[in-house]
């Protein structure tokens, strides 16, 4: 604590008078920590680059560019891929940058360094953007520059880095641009899969729905009238078959069953209806091993057969079939040995066989039958008018069949018709869809192409590119430090912490000091004050002190240079360098 | 100058004079007063200053030319018109603490008195812990104010004239160690009282311990008349001043001494 208050100037001057050694020990000690610093801070040189970010050639109308961040983001990003550790690591390899740090310190922390060394700016200007007819401020180019000590490296790093700047602006533009076209592949392959999910969805309803989708309205409706006039011929048919039936069991009733002639109307041995019964089995079994059962003339037989059986009873010979089947039974063994049992003759008499077989054993049944009968009719004329009964009869049994058959038809297509705008509705809902689809599947397509082109564009580095106005120089002016600004910041602080210590000093000195102080504190001033004395010797102590120390500073100062003139650089050199650092001309 | 040298010589004639047998009588303690007869000085045998020691010590004050002796008349100016004013003789001098320069103006003081006109000024050393002042006089006395208080001599035999008219010096000789109830026990109060009765005319000037790093330096101060407080510049603290004033609040401070100033 402060004895008093400082108040007038003579005590600011005592003040000082008693700290000078002080005052004058910290600002001479700062201020040459300062000349120091001013000196030998190792200069800095500094190399940039200015790279114009150009407009696209082709007009971005024609072909509209899919890479359409503004440019200052794209710096930013452009910027992040740059500035990698790994990136950096390569230059600093590369160069030899940093060696005696990267002894001693971890790369990360190398790499921070450099990183503080590298200095990206962007210079904007008022653009007329010709879209909105504004004038916008933009980024129209950037700076890049890297600082060091050597300025040859300054130069050699700022090249490596612009180089990256570029060749990164141009690999992050196709990316941008392959990755729209990727993603566009992609959503046209998506929809492609989706348009054939729907055709088979389509198909699968067509196939359900078969016969009533509405293009087939029309032939349906076109069935549906040619069935309807075929049952309507049907049961004219019918109509006739039975009225013919009619009239034929008139005629039969007015016949006798029983003549005792053996010769038809025009005289001819007329065979007996058993006769020809076995005839016409012996051929129908024949011909039905060789056409189906539904074949004209095998029906037609069946039919003749059935009515002869009628007149004659029934019943074939049981001992011309068992001959019949001794033949074929002998034939068969004989094929199958000679051909294998999959031969069609093979299979044919296996089935012509069985037909026969099947005949013995309706022959046996119905012998008990024809045998039950009491006698067989046997005029000729009778027989024949019975058959035509018995072919009518048939006739009206077929034409019955035929006209469910019809009629059953006729349903199915009356029930389609009625379906129909139903699954109408299902059908267009799903078209609908579908043809959206591919709508769409257009669309993308389309738009493919469009990136594909942009990116062929982006690839011929036609969009908006990066070009050097400006290559990094050699720099021949260190950017730093500004050894005059130090100097005399220096030396102001330096100055200024003097001064603030002898205050602090001086503050912080609780101890009397000169007659108003001690007068302050006793009450009254002192009745004399006197002045230190000193004696003879005292004297030439202190003479002989200011002596060595003018003495010790100047043979300092002259050591100082003998030893950076001898050992160091001669000291025309060192004064030319200190010349030249401080800028000074002479 | 001349005046010095006349004393210094008039000191080597009156040393041949004086054998030094003369001054040791066995039993004339407590006998003293009663033979004392003036002028005293005549009876003090004298040891010569040393000039030499004087320049050692910075004692300045019996050089006319010199611009701190000057300073020293005004001093003893005011302080012979504050004492006799008062009719006081004897002044104490002391400092908050140590090495502030008492036994220097001390020294310069009764030098500067004595080498005015008709004032006879007798010294005394109570510093008992180091006495200084037959060192800055450059003498050696045989014996000191000690001896007389343990009873080995009897008070003019404790006093030397340093070759200087109208000064006597009653020295100290060798430390003394706790002076501490020594200064404030009765029998330095009489002695006090013997050394101001047996001269009317005499200045007696103490040359005391510190005032706060002594106990007892506050005790003796009831047998002074005045005191005188010397402070060194830039090492007295303010706090020590205060403390000082505080203790001679009710003994007739006379003023204060700011000494030795860059
Ligand atoms: N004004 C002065 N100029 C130069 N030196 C001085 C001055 N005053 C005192 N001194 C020197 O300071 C030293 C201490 O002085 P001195 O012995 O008188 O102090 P002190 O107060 O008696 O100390 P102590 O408490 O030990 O008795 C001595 O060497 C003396 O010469
Ligand atoms: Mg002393």
């Amino acid at each position: 604590m402060a004895v008093m208050e400082l108040e007038r100037p003579t005590d600011y001057l005592a003040a000082f008078g008693r700290r000078k050694w002080l005052v004058l020990l910290v600002t001479l000690s700062l201020a040459s920590l300062a000349l120091l610093v001013a000196t030998f801070w190792p200069p800095i040189y500094r190399s940039s680059a200015t790279i114009l970010i150009e407009e696209p050639d082709v007009p971005s109308d024609l072909v509209r560019s899919t890479v359409s961040t503004f440019a200052d983001e794209r710096l930013q990003m452009i910027e992040q891929r740059v500035m990698t550790t790994q990136n950096l690591i390569g230059i600093i390899d590369k160069f030899g940058l940093y060696e005696s740090e990267r002894k001693t310190e971890p790369m990360a922390v190398v790499v921070e360094d450099m990183r503080d060394m590298i200095d990206l700016g962007v210079v904007s200007a008022d653009v007329n953007d010709p879209r909105s007819g504004r004038t916008t401020r933009a980024t129209i180019a950037f700076t890049v520059s890297f600082d060091s000590n050597a300025p040859r490296t300054a130069q050699q790093v700022a090249n490596e880095l612009v180089t990256l700047y570029l060749s990164e602006n141009l690999r992050t533009r196709q990316e941008q641009a392959a990755g729209t076209t990727g993603f566009l592949h992609e959503e046209s392959s998506r929809l492609a899969g989706r348009i054939e999910e729907l055709e088979t969805q389509l198909a699968a309803f067509k196939a359900k729905y078969a016969g009533s989708l509405p293009e087939q309205l029309t032939i349906n409706t076109q069935i549906l009238d040619r069935t309807q006039s075929d049952m309507l011929e049907i049961r004219r048919q019918l109509q006739a078959a039975q009225e013919r039936q009619i009239f034929l069991q008139a005629q039969l009733a007015q016949v006798d069953p029983y003549s005792t002639t053996s010769v038809t109307f025009d005289g001819k041995p007329l065979l007996s209806a058993a006769d020809r019964l076995r005839a016409l089995e012996m051929q129908f079994l024949s011909i039905s091993a060789t056409y189906g059962p539904n074949h004209p003339d095998v029906k037609k037989l069946k039919r003749e057969i059935d009515g002869l059986k009628g007149a004659a009873g029934g019943g074939s010979d049981a001992v011309a079939l068992q001959e019949r089947r001794q033949a074929i039974s002998t034939e068969l063994a004989q094929m199958q040995e000679e051909h294998g049992a999959e031969h069609p003759d093979v299979k044919r008499l296996q089935r012509e066989l069985s037909n026969v077989e099947a005949a013995i054993a309706e022959g046996a049944n119905s012998a008990s039958v024809a045998a039950a009968s009491p006698e067989r009719p046997n005029n000729p004329a009778y027989i024949q008018l019975q058959a035509q009964v018995n072919a009518a009869e048939a006739d009206i049994a077929a034409l019955k069949g035929q006209s469910i058959v019809v009629e059953a038809k006729l349903t199915a297509i009356e029930q389609r018709v009625m379906q129909t705008p139903e699954v109408e509705r299902a059908y267009l809902e799903m078209k609908r869809d579908y043809d959206q689809t591919v709508q769409k599947y257009q669309e993308v397509r389309q738009k493919e192409g469009e990136a594909r082109l942009a990116e062929n564009l982006e690839a011929e580095s036609k969009g908006e590119k990066f070009s050097v106005i400006e290559p990094p120089a050699l720099p021949e002016e260190p950017v730093r430090p500004n050894r005059k600004l130090i100097l005399l910041v220096g030396f102001a602080l330096a100055m200024a912490a003097g001064v603030g210590s002898g205050a602090l000093a001086d503050s912080i000195d609780d101890r009397v000091y000169g007659q108003r102080q001690l007068a302050g504190l006793s009450g009254q001033p002192p009745l004399v004050v006197i002045p230190r004395v000193r004696n003879a010797g005292e004297r030439n102590r202190v003479w002989a002190l200011w002596i060595l120390g003018v003495l010790a500073v100047v043979a300092g100062i002259v050591a100082a240079l003998a030893y950076v003139h001898f050992m160091v650089m001669p000291l025309d050199v060192a004064f030319a360098m200190l010349a030249e650092r401080f800028k000074l001309r002479f | 100058m001349e005046q010095l040298e006349k004393a210094v010589a008039k000191a080597r004639a009156q040393r041949r004079i004086a054998q030094p047998g003369e001054r040791r009588s066995p039993g004339e303690n407590g006998t003293v007063f009663a033979r004392a007869t003036p002028p005293v000085y005549r009876e003090t045998p004298v040891m010569p200053f040393r000039p030499a020691a004087f320049e050692a010590n910075k004692v300045v004050a019996n050089r006319p030319d010199h611009p701190v002796a000057d300073i020293y008349r005004s001093l003893r100016a005011r302080v012979q018109q504050r004492l006799l004013r008062d009719n006081r003789r004897s002044l104490g001098i002391t400092s908050p603490g140590e090495g502030e320069g008492k036994s220097w103006t001390a020294v310069n003081l009764a030098l500067s008195l004595a080498l005015g006109e008709n004032q006879t000024v007798l010294l005394a050393d109570l510093d008992l812990r180091e006495p200084v002042v037959a060192r800055y006089f450059g003498i050696e006395p045989k014996l000191g104010i000690n001896d007389y208080l343990q009873g080995r001599a009897t008070l003019p035999e404790c006093m030397v004239n340093p070759g200087i008219d109208r000064l006597v010096l009653l020295p100290a000789v060798g430390s003394l160690g706790n002076s501490a109830e020594l200064l404030s026990s009765p029998q330095m109060s009489s002695l006090a009282r013997e050394l101001k009765q047996r001269y009317a005319d005499r200045i007696i000037i103490y040359d005391l311990p510190p005032l706060l790093t002594v106990g007892d330096t506050i005790g003796f101060l009831p047998n002074v008349d005045a005191t005188l407080l010397v402070l060194r510049d830039g090492k007295t603290h303010a706090g020590e001043l205060r403390r000082a004033v505080e203790l001679l609040a009710g003994h007739e401070l006379i003023g204060t001494v700011l000494n030795a100033v860059h």
